[in-house]
């Protein structure tokens, strides 16, 4: 008898830890994902800085840098589908993304590429 | 008196079989459980939607709604297609869930969840066919339990005046689950490159 409850008991408290370790996972995922999709559409600074705020039910907070900064000249060619098309200066930022949610607290690290058209002065 | 009762012997005989089952029984259940944990792990349901949408946004892409010159495609007139609404979107994706063909596909909020249908904007002859969801077309429910969900856009991407459509940036899902505010964010890549190498094309044929 004794040992029936303490299996039964267990179990359920193992089951309802790996329940909520997959929501955590599944909402940090789509949160991460949410977060570097609006990254990508943001002014970045090349001084650097930072983001806060709030997001399903995480806190969070963004630092980033730039790593690399370079300008493209060359135009590829027209009848290719890559290589350059136009003057542009590119930007790679390298940016900390940690989120917090009742005393948790993860992070994750990714690079960010922006560009800029560069418009002739001719 | 002589009482008949068990010896020491019997009695830790007994106990070391007792143990041994109980062990046996406790290492049993907790192979199973982490036999469960992986199965499960395995289905993460949410995630691969969010991924599927994200990758439908990802590919979106211009089609022909007009040949001047069937065997000339620079004479073709490409536009964009993106119907957006508060609950429902429709638009040109080169990415969908389901067949490996340039569809028009579709969102749609409707009873807490998020419906999506897909439809081919050329037929098998590769001819241009009119932009609307077949009537023949399967509804797939991709995400579930979202209340109060709505659509949200942030600014239009700057497109070349050739295109008429205006295309949003980020498209949000905005819901309710739990009492908590979700907002899913998508970000909609418009095929930059494909589009910029046409355009150049076009204008060095002119």
């Amino acid at each position: 008898m004794f040992s029936a409850v303490v299996l039964t008991t267990s179990s359920i408290r193992t089951l309802n830890i790996f329940t909520l370790k997959k929501e955590k996972y599944e909402i940090s995922y789509a949160t991460v994902l949410s977060l570097k999709a609006m990254l990508e559409n943001r002014e970045f600074n090349p001084m650097g800085g930072k983001f806060t705020g709030k997001i399903n039910g995480f806190d969070y907070d963004i630092t980033y840098k730039i790593l690399e900064s370079r300008r493209t000249y060359v135009t590829g060619e027209t009848i290719r589908t890559t290589g350059n098309l136009g003057p542009y200066n590119i930007y790679l930022y390298s940016c900390v993304l940690n989120l917090l949610k009742e005393g948790s607290y993860s992070e994750s690290s990714f690079e960010i590429l922006k560009y800029q058209e560069v418009v002739s002065s001719e | 008196m002589n009482r008949p009762a068990f010896s020491l012997i019997e009695v830790l005989v007994a106990m070391v079989i007792v143990s041994l089952i109980t062990t046996t029984g406790m290492f049993a259940f907790k192979l199973a459980l982490n036999q469960i944990n992986r199965q499960s792990s395995l289905t993460f349901e949410e995630p691969m939607r969010f991924t599927q949408i994200k990758n439908l946004f990802n590919a979106t892409y211009f089609y022909v709604v007009e040949e001047k010159d069937k065997f000339n495609p620079m004479e073709f007139k490409y536009e964009y297609l993106f119907n957006k609404t508060d609950n429902e979107i429709t638009f040109v994706s080169d990415g969908p869930i389901y067949s490996k063909r340039l569809s028009l596909v579709s969102l749609k909020i409707k009873d807490d969840s998020l419906f999506y249908m897909e439809t081919p904007i050329y037929d098998k002859k590769q001819d241009y066919k009119k932009p609307f969801i077949s009537e023949d077309a399967q509804e797939y429910k991709l995400l579930k339990n979202i209340k109060n969900a709505k659509f949200k856009y942030e600014e239009p991407i700057d497109l070349p005046k050739d295109f008429e459509t205006k295309i949003p940036k980020l498209v949000i899902l905005e819901f309710k689950r739990d009492s908590v505010d979700y907002r899913y964010i998508f970000d909609v890549k418009y095929n930059f490159y494909q589009l910029k190498q046409y355009l150049k094309s076009k204008r060095e044929v002119n």
